[in-house]
């Protein structure tokens, strides 16, 4: 006989009862968060780098505490990265500044549940939000290599056009031979 | 002025003799730089490049892309040209005249992976073609409940492309695409160029338009900064150094045996470096502008693309096109128009790279090998197109799924195209030389190449592509063979493994077969002959 069995038979019938009902009340509670109408909604859909936007949990339309919301940068990318966000508020409110540009998806997982890499042990999210958010501005590096890009290969394609036109006579003289 | 048809070689005992097959000729410099740019555009660049950009990290991946083009692209596509355009012949021919019966055994290799490519690329230009169709109105439409049928809870365009590539009329799309394919090849580059010139000019225009388009959409603009701003931290993964190497190849049609073939119609003493440097910047100006209309797109309407990378165009471009306030059909049909184009231009040069290497291997007549080649390309796509008719919750996830071309797609791709890369590079570098090859194109270039170019032929891209490979065979043989998933049925684990072991014994079967049938064979040295016909004059150079 195994320990764990000895351990449960030797607690008293009433406590025994308790706690399977406990079990059974946090089941139902657990499937009717699973099956009542959960979403999230932004502030601002286009979120600025940097600068907090709200997010807001809802029931059924009423305001939702306790729910996680996980920040997914860039998702389905190979630079996909992670961010858990605060547990919402009593009003469900998250407060979320964004890490990164770009399109994000925010996932709303069941109260308890600690979505990680490693897996949510089963559950699943219950609401999702994608997002893009915003550089707000052209950052400088940025507009340094489009417009590099662009005279290399623009400015390269109609140089070499030009002189792919040009007459054989134009060629310059051949190089000398390698040593 | 050349005959527009090559004679027939004559047979003498079982081996085809040295007959001088008298080759087509592009009519104008234009023609061939529209050919060439137009093979090279393709669905690669809409596709695969808004995948690759997105998937490895937007301004992470244009700067190491960038690198990659000047450093490997532009070298690698101008010693295929130079090959082509100093041999006057396709690419197992021009390989064999450098090293030999494994020169040419790599050749027939690249063109048999190229083949492979070829079938899976026709039979996505089929639902490029059905959703053109759809464009006019029934893929703008609400969606309808489809009883039993996996797919129909998403919403439009998603809804309409799976219903479409699971209905058996699908098979028809590829059967006319193959069709327009050969019509177009029919009589080699008399044919191809007058369609190139009328097609590659119209996909710059549509995509200029969808450029505007997007770009001027609230926040459009926040795109483009996504795509050029680069972020130093992702830069450091070498698996973004990988994509954009892979990108540039697949790109530029580098490793297919096209350029080659395409050059092999010039005449010895044109302009390869420059053709080389205007077709690859022509091709990523492309790719360029492409990105800013797809990137201002995804960022306007906040979307995320799936993980398959053909939900790119079928889902990610078409979902912004729906999204627009006015004009969505007209954005629709102009969008899977470009595409259709992009894809037929770089189709029929894959189709006309094998077909040349036939013609100047065994002096068949053209007619006779399009029809062969056809046939088995046609039953190719078929076979790619049938799994999603036969059982439509293939397209599981949201995307095309765990299908055949995804498989194929990543052996012929992902290691195929790489490895001709890395073979031709050590074939050209070291036994051709390169130094005299380049020397040789210099004598017909205004722009001279620099003497780094041979030791970037000779090491620095071999070293590349080597590592490249390397790290992918390790990653394949750290994680599981790519597709492979302990949730799957037993037969369902199989299929990776038999995918594998196809693509490779058959491509390496039929390259063998190919190089020992006795054929037309020109050992004259590449450089000799080049030197030869140099002395005659530069007269009517392209």
């Amino acid at each position: 006989m195994r320990c764990s069995e000895l351990s449960w038979r030797s607690v008293p019938r009433a406590a025994r009862l308790a706690a399977a009902g406990l079990a059974l009340l946090v089941a139902v509670a657990a499937a009717a968060a699973a099956r009542a109408d959960v979403g999230l909604a932004a502030d601002d859909e286009r979120p600025l780098r940097g600068e907090v936007v709200r997010l807001h949990v809802s029931e059924d339309g009423e305001p939702a505490p306790g729910y996680v919301v996980q920040a997914v940068y860039r998702p389905n990318s190979q630079t996909e990265h992670r961010e858990l966000l605060p547990v919402a508020d009593a009003t469900g409110t998250v407060l979320w500044t964004p890490l990164d540009a770009g399109p994000a998806t925010l996932t709303v997982w069941p109260p308890g549940v600690e979505p990680g890499a490693g897996g949510t042990r089963g559950a699943e999210a219950v609401a999702s939000l994608t997002v893009a958010v915003r550089y707000g501005g052209f950052p400088p590096s940025g507009m340094l290599i489009m417009i590099v890009a662009g005279l290399l290969l623009f400015g390269g394609a109609a140089a070499a056009f030009l002189m792919l036109l040009k007459p054989p006579s134009h060629i310059p003289p051949e190089e000398p031979p390698s040593t | 002025m050349p005959s527009r048809r090559p004679r027939g070689a004559i047979r003498q005992g079982g081996v085809v003799s040295n007959v001088t097959i008298q080759r087509d000729q592009w009519k104008s410099k234009v023609g061939f730089v529209l050919a060439a740019s137009g093979s090279a555009i393709g669905l690669g660049n809409v596709v695969f490049f808004g995948s690759n950009a997105y998937s490895y990290g937007f301004g992470a991946f244009y700067l190491p892309y960038l690198v990659a083009l000047f450093l490997v692209g532009i070298p690698v596509l101008i010693a295929e040209l130079g090959l082509g355009g100093l041999t006057q012949k396709a690419f197992p021919a021009s390989l064999a005249k450098v090293g030999g019966r494994w020169g040419e055994f790599a050749g027939w290799w690249a063109l048999l992976n190229a083949s492979f490519i070829t079938m899976y690329y026709i039979t996505i230009l089929a639902w490029v073609f059905g959703m053109f169709v759809g464009s006019f109105g029934p893929l703008w439409e609400a969606e309808t409940a489809t009883p039993g049928f996996a797919m129909d809870t998403l919403a439009n365009p998603h809804g309409f492309f799976f219903r479409m590539i699971s209905t058996p009329w699908i098979l028809a799309l590829v059967f006319l695409v193959w069709l327009l394919n050969l019509v177009i090849v029919r009589r080699g580059v008399t044919s191809i160029e007058p369609v190139v010139k009328v097609f590659v000019p119209l996909m710059w225009m549509f995509m200029i338009v969808l450029i505007v388009r997007g770009v001027t959409l609230p926040h459009g603009e926040e795109g483009v900064y996504l795509l050029f701003t680069p972020d130093f931290a992702i830069m450091k993964d070498p698996v973004v150094w990988r994509g954009a190497v892979s990108q540039i190849f697949f790109s530029l049609t580098l490793g297919f045996g096209v350029m080659t073939a395409y050059a092999s119609y010039l005449p010895k003493d044109a302009d390869q470096v420059n053709n080389g440097v205007v077709t690859a910047c022509l091709n990523c100006s492309f790719e360029y502008v492409a990105g800013l209309a797809i990137f201002s797109l995804l960022f306007a309407f906040a979307i995320v693309p799936s993980a398959g990378t053909l939900s790119m165009i079928f889902f990610v471009v078409p979902q912004g096109i729906a999204a627009m306030p006015a004009a969505v059909k007209t954005f629709g049909i102009l969008f899977f128009l470009l595409l259709m184009m992009a894809g037929l231009s770089s189709s029929i040069s894959l189709v006309e790279g094998l077909n040349s290497a036939m013609i100047d291997k065994f002096g068949w007549r053209r007619r006779n090998t399009l029809l062969v080649s056809g046939a088995i390309g046609l039953v190719g796509s078929l076979i790619f197109a049938l799994p999603v008719i036969m059982d439509p919750d293939l397209s599981w996830n949201g995307t095309v799924g765990l299908t055949l071309i995804d498989l194929v797609d990543h052996w012929a791709f992902s290691y195929g195209l790489l490895t001709v890369g890395l073979v031709e590079c050590l074939l050209i570098g070291w036994m051709l030389p390169i130094g005299d090859l380049r020397r040789e194109l210099n004598r017909n270039s205004r722009f001279h190449l620099p003497a780094a170019f041979d030791w970037l032929i000779k090491v620095v891209i071999p070293l590349a592509l080597a590592t490249v490979l390397a790290t992918s065979i390790y990653g394949e043989v750290a994680n599981n063979i790519y597709g492979w998933s302990a949730e799957r049925p037993p037969w369902e684990k199989l299929l990776p493994f038999a995918c594998f072991a196809f693509w490779l014994l058959s491509s390496l079967a039929v390259a063998a077969w190919f190089t020992l049938r006795p054929g037309a064979q020109d050992r004259t040295p590449v450089l000799e002959s080049a030197a030869a016909v140099s002395t005659e004059g530069a007269e009517g150079a392209l």
